[in-house]
């Protein structure tokens, strides 16, 4: 499956965020470093809510998960 | 050439993992808990947590995406804790590594590394054997960290260790993943990029006979009818366990140990039953 994401604060999620991702918040994943930040994806076009936001590919959303946010291992 | 899935044993699940958060778990405290007559809420083999005296051999399909270059498949560590526990995985550039924590946060590994490793459905077991003699150094506790690709033996195949003194095998506190290690020195982000299915977990060192039992010629089988049942203690994405998905997916365990998984990162649709492609 082919997916498009965005990181955002979770207090800054809005609710048709929510709605317009395939994330829930039981679902996804978070940062362990910082504000909390949560990884939403989609499948398609992007939706408007997330106009203005910088918008992944697969290739770069692995690139960004191995800083060290988004890590727990405390000597990688 | 390997075949997936089977034509006659039509029950595997294949799930799709993205490379950046999908995976599944059962925590240590739901391994305690799981409800089989079995559980002592101790470390044990048969609680998919063996000790260092306690053999045990994991199985997979896996189908990498060529577009990853380090994930895990299965691991059982403290999340957070450098190498504590054991993982398996891709490690680099197409290598497969099977890594156990050993004495002060050394790992003992065995990893093949096979040009054709990224190309189609391979079948993966990797076996820890503590009858094995280790090599020079050993004292009490000997190990043997073992791999097989496609039923065929790989452990002297570009081997990065021998066969070692193991002091630790698993942590109480760790919980069993497939998809992912949180060590991520090892395997990348640690997350899985492609697909994996038929997970399962033996509570004792699988023969290079029965290695290609499960092998089948290429073919996922029903484990039910495997030689080695009695030591069938978790079985993920085969058999009758059934998946469900609400916010997550509930995997269930079809070896009957009551140890059923719950994804995280997964959107629905990312489980599926059916053919992918070789």
């Amino acid at each position: 499956m082919i997916y498009n994401y965005v990181i955002i604060e979770e207090s800054a999620v809005t609710p048709q965020q929510w709605a317009d991702n395939l994330m829930s918040a039981d679902s996804a994943r978070r940062s362990v470093a910082g504000p909390t930040k949560v990884l939403l994806k989609w499948t398609g076009d992007t939706p408007a809510s997330f106009n203005g936001l910088t918008v992944y590919t697969r290739e770069e959303i692995i690139a960004e998960m191995k800083k060290s946010d988004w890590r727990l291992d405390p000597d990688a | 050439m390997t075949y997936f899935p089977n034509t006659t044993y039509n029950k595997s699940k294949i799930a799709s993992l993205d490379g950046s958060s999908d995976y599944m778990l059962i925590t240590a405290a739901e391994i305690k808990t799981a409800a089989t007559s079995t559980n002592n809420g101790g470390d044990d083999a048969s609680e998919l947590n063996p000790t260092k005296d306690e053999s045990f051999t994991v199985s997979a399909w896996s189908r990498l995406d060529a577009t990853n270059t380090g994930d895990c498949i299965v691991s059982k560590c403290n999340l957070g804790s450098a190498e504590d526990g054991w993982m398996v995985g891709n490690s680099g550039t197409y290598v497969m590594q099977f890594s156990i924590d050993g004495a002060s946060g050394t790992a003992y590994r065995r990893a093949h590394n096979l040009n054709d490793f990224e190309y189609g459905w391979k079948h993966n077991v990797f076996v820890y054997d503590h009858t094995i003699a280790g090599g020079s150094g050993n004292t009490a506790q000997t190990a043997s960290c073992l791999l097989y690709l496609n039923g065929s033996d790989f452990s002297s195949t570009g081997a990065t260790a021998a066969k070692g003194e193991i002091q630790v095998v698993g942590t109480d506190a760790g919980s069993f993943n497939i998809g992912r290690s949180n060590f991520s020195a090892f395997y990348g982000n640690g997350y899985w990029g492609g697909y994996l299915s038929e997970v399962s977990y033996w509570n004792a060192a699988l023969s290079a006979e029965e290695i290609q039992e499960l092998f089948n010629g290429g073919r996922p089988s029903d484990l039910k009818l495997h030689t080695k049942v009695s030591n069938l203690k978790g079985w993920w994405l085969g058999g009758d366990g059934t998946v469900s998905f609400s916010s997550n997916y509930t995997v269930q365990d079809s070896s009957g140990s009551g140890f059923h998984m719950t994804s995280a990162g997964m959107a629905d649709g990312s489980i599926i039953n059916g053919t992918v492609a070789v």
